[in-house]
């Protein structure tokens, strides 16, 4: 648990202090920057595809042109990167590992030391992925759904993204372990379950999703290596030919345990990519709107339906392989059902806007941003989670642009709503709200002129993973128009990430200072109880004692427009001092 | 109202059950536009009304009204009813209602890295075993396979005559995708799974219809004359669709032949649009160039007349 934290920083060398930290704001940062790195790095695979896309077969500056081959190693490893070393270790690692503990009023993450080991894992993981660019013949190139049989005959870069999995599924379980029990067990005085910040409970939620989901994936990669080292056959039917003849394998297995195994992980994984920046958007939202969070219960309800649900979806990215009605029924079923929470959370984030004092800060405007993108993405789903009409818009740039809506102007935009609005807690310094500004419109546009024409793409057929863009066809005809438009897009959302890049590395040093620890006059521990910039192992100098709800904000009666969750109040309709609300 | 998917950029549909998957598709993005349409305004009146500088001190309370709570009922509502009379009938009979294998034709559609092998069973009605070499042959020694006839890349059909395509596959997971016939269905090594549609287009309606509705023979010259030196790398990957798809009369050629067309000096090529099959799932290198062609042709006769000049 979180005992020995009697040694102070000045004693620490660099490599225990910055490396080999247990520190949870310390492994927060780790976490951060790594997945931020991976980000961009996804993000320059995804700009050499769509050069591609947009020009075939025209030379790259330094890399010459792409081959087949080497396109689907950048699709594969973009979806890997983005998902699995980007987005989910920034919105649980990052900003979870940084943010529970000091919203709870903890003194550290349960686990300090397993802490450390799941940010290791990580990073190991991430470097075996980049590692296996350099192997023979590249990376995995299958897809990040990494099929079978394809996966199976697939060159060595499968193996390597087998075990880049294996390690980073296992950080997820160290982390969702220690979330779990950190947050049942070191909540302060009086944080009760329904006085836990929205933000807390999606990470909750969120910990029992990959603690849950994960392992079967973790147990379909060690049967993938065992097919691929050990001449096993749990993937791979008798009967198999290929260009060089009859394959040599024992047979008897099915290409479709593996699909099951995999959805059975990703859809949850959806929802692991979602829950936190759902959570973070309505903390940023309730805070710059000047008001509780509409609905708070009703959508710790949602979330946890959700969570339950999640688990019973999958099979509806498997419609296509010959789904009969019974189990198609059961999971469209499912699907109609699940959507119901998603638009109740989204729809209270919406409500929480009306009557509020809205302040049009960057964070604000990414969470505000993060609302209607999502709704885009969400909506989206419909179709596809309907048998019938998923028959034209089964893998097809519909689904690609749907789940795109989703992660990047949807999760993507409430990280960096996120990093904005915890940047001064972190360092004590703001970031630039000028730079910032830009950043957020030059991406809202860019990332929507690189999307949308994406949904019209999959509704005139045209489909995923294409070398050539879909030039093959004749059905994409009138849609191919839109790779140019897509590609001019992405350089421009690359353009204007510079400020914020920017901003982000000089703002530490010379941004501005913030002038009192509770920057954002907000009403959450992290910033109402706890030091800004933090102190060291211990994060408050005093245990705080929570009285009321997360969510206080403009309480009638109150000179202040902001109650922190530390200092009791009368509110509205009770007499007595301590009540939640 | 039921034409939204159409404006919205489906492809020309020419089978006998598209036309519920494309009502049903046009319903489903009517809730989307009906939904964002509600929230929209909404959104952007609060932004402005909202404003710190119109709104210095926020209510308490907020939003006391019901109606968030009617409209997630008017969701679950819409979503039942494209659930329960839409989309739970119409996969039924899609997966069901099979025809009669005697007023069907029936092939073996067997893909492969990166081709799709139709084997029509002959006047037997019968199919023999193929051998396990690359490209996939006919098995002499069955004589239930003396008939048989394997055509690659193009699927013959007959307008308004059922057809059911037995789909497997020898290698990876493929996907049989026919835009225009609506079907999409996952190719599976070791399992053979049925599919079945009604082409109510032959290729020469369709053809016409593609006429009105896209000058698309325009843009093929207009492609035809690309600068070839954009297809200078693809041109190093074999593709094995080209072999059947060169200058057959009539039929669309893809950009890359098109462009060695140009390059030979050829710079005025008409073509004409064609159904087409695609591969929909990452089958491998040349995944993007596994295209065929469905060809539906207007009399059985005609059919069979294809059929007899391609099994020798």
């Amino acid at each position: 648990m979180a005992e020995d934290h009697s040694h102070s920083a000045h004693q620490e060398g660099f490599w225990r202090k910055y490396w080999f930290s247990t520190d949870h704001k310390v492994i927060g940062i780790q976490y951060g920057i790594t997945a931020m790195l991976f980000l961009l790095f996804g993000f320059g695979l995804m700009l050499l595809m769509r050069w591609q896309l947009a020009s075939p077969g025209v030379e790259i500056p330094l890399l010459g042109a792409l081959t087949p081959e080497m396109y689907n190693q950048f699709g594969a490893m973009h979806g890997t990167i983005m998902v699995f070393l980007g987005i989910v270790p920034l919105a649980v690692g990052a900003f979870g590992n940084y943010v529970v503990p000091l919203q709870i009023g903890a003194p550290d993450m349960a686990f300090p030391r397993l802490n450390m080991a799941s940010y290791h894992f990580y990073f190991w993981g991430g470097v075996v992925m980049l590692a296996s660019f350099f192997v023979p013949e590249g990376a995995a190139k299958a897809g990040w759904t990494s099929y079978p049989p394809l996966a199976n005959i697939e060159t060595m870069g499968q193996t390597m993204w087998l075990w880049g999995m294996v390690l980073l599924i296992t950080s997820s379980l160290l982390g969702a372990v220690n979330f779990l029990v950190t947050i049942i067990q070191l909540r302060t005085e009086g944080m009760t379950f329904f006085k836990m910040p929205f933000f807390v409970w999606a990470q909750f939620i969120t910990a029992f999703l990959l603690l849950l989901a994960f392992p079967p994936l973790e147990a379909a990669g060690f049967l993938q290596l065992a097919d691929r080292l050990l001449g096993t056959s749990f993937f791979m039917p008798s009967g198999l030919v290929t260009a060089d003849g009859p394959l040599e394998v024992a047979g008897g297995g099915s290409p479709l345990l593996w699909q099951h195994l995999f959805w059975f992980l990703a859809h949850p994984e959806v929802y692991v990519l979602i829950l936190p920046a759902m959570g973070i958007v309505a903390e940023v939202l309730a805070n710059n709107t000047r008001k509780p969070l509409w609905g708070y219960k009703l959508m710790i309800y949602s979330l946890i339906f959700l969570g339950f649900f999640s688990f019973i979806v999958w099979a509806h990215h498997m419609f296509i392989t010959g789904m009969g009605t019974t189990i198609s029924a059961f999971f469209q079923i499912t699907t109609m059902i699940i959507s119901i929470p998603s638009v109740v959370i989204l729809s209270a984030l919406f409500i929480t806007l009306f009557g509020g004092s809205i302040r049009f800060n960057a964070a604000m405007l990414f969470a505000v941003g993060f609302v209607p993108m999502f709704g885009i993405g969400g909506l989206t789903g419909l179709p596809l989670g309907l048998a019938p009409t998923d028959i034209p818009l089964h893998d097809t740039y519909y689904v690609i642009g749907h789940f795109h809506y989703v992660v990047a102007p949807g999760t993507i935009f409430a990280l960096f709503a996120g990093i904005y609005y915890w940047y001064p807690k972190v360092t004590g310094r703001t970031l630039n709200e000028t730079l910032g500004r830009i950043h957020f419109w030059g991406s809202m546009i860019a990332m929507n002129g690189i999307f949308l024409p994406m949904l019209h793409q999959g509704m005139a057929g045209m489909s995923r993973r294409l070398f050539d863009g879909g030039l093959t066809y004749s059905f994409t005809e009138g849609v191919l128009h839109y790779n140019s438009i897509m590609a001019v897009s992405a350089v421009v959302l690359l353009l204007f990430q510079l400020p914020f890049i920017y901003n982000f590395l000089t703002s530490a040093k010379w941004g501005k200072k913030v002038t009192k620890s509770n920057h954002w006059e907000a009403t959450t521990l992290e910033w109402s109880a706890a030091p800004t910039p933090p102190i060291g192992h211990g994060n408050f100098e005093t245990v705080p004692t929570v009285y009321h709800g997360p969510y206080e904000y403009s309480v009638p009666g109150h000179e202040l427009d902001y109650c922190p969750q530390g200092v009791p109040i009368q509110l509205p309709g009770h007499t007595d001092k301590t009540v939640e609300s | 109202m039921n034409d939204l998917s159409k404006w919205m950029g489906m492809p020309l549909d020419a089978s006998g059950h598209g036309v519920d998957i494309d009502i049903m598709m046009s319903w489903v993005h009517w809730l989307m536009l009906v939904l964002f349409l509600i929230w929209a305004p909404f959104f952007l009146y609060c932004l402005w009304r909202f404003n710190a500088k119109r709104h210095p001190r926020a209510i308490y309370t907020g939003v006391k009204s019901k109606i968030s709570s009617y409209l997630e009922g008017g969701v679950v509502i819409a979503e039942a009813v494209l659930l329960v009379g839409f989309a739970l009938p119409i996969w039924a009979t899609i997966k069901n209602d099979f025809p009669e294998e005697s007023e069907s034709t029936i092939v073996n559609v067997i893909a492969e890295q990166f081709a799709w092998n139709v084997v029509y069973p002959g006047a037997d009605g019968e199919f023999g075993l193929t051998t396990l070499t690359k490209p996939i042959q006919i098995d002499t020694s069955d004589p239930r396979g003396e008939d048989d006839v394997i055509i690659t890349n193009t699927l013959h059909l007959v307008k308004d005559r059922p057809v059911i395509v037995n789909l497997s596959s020898r290698d990876v997971i493929h996907s049989f995708a026919l835009p225009n016939m609506r079907v999409k269905q996952d190719a599976i090594p070791g399992l053979e799974i049925p599919v079945w549609f009604v082409p109510r287009m032959s290729t020469s309606e369709f053809r016409q219809q593609m006429a009105k509705e896209m000058p698309i023979s325009d843009d093929e010259r207009r492609r035809a004359q690309y600068p070839p030196y954009r297809w200078i790398a693809m041109r190093d990957y074999p593709d094995p669709a080209d072999s059947t798809m060169l200058a057959e009369e009539g039929q669309r050629l893809s950009t890359r032949v098109l462009t060695r067309l140009y390059e030979g000096g050829i710079t005025e090529v008409y073509a004409s649009p064609e159904m087409e099959i695609s591969c929909a799932q990452l089958c491998g290198g040349a995944h993007y160039s596994m295209r065929g062609t469905v060809i539906v042709h207007d009399t059985q006769e005609e059919f069979d007349a294809v059929l007899a000049e391609s099994s020798f």
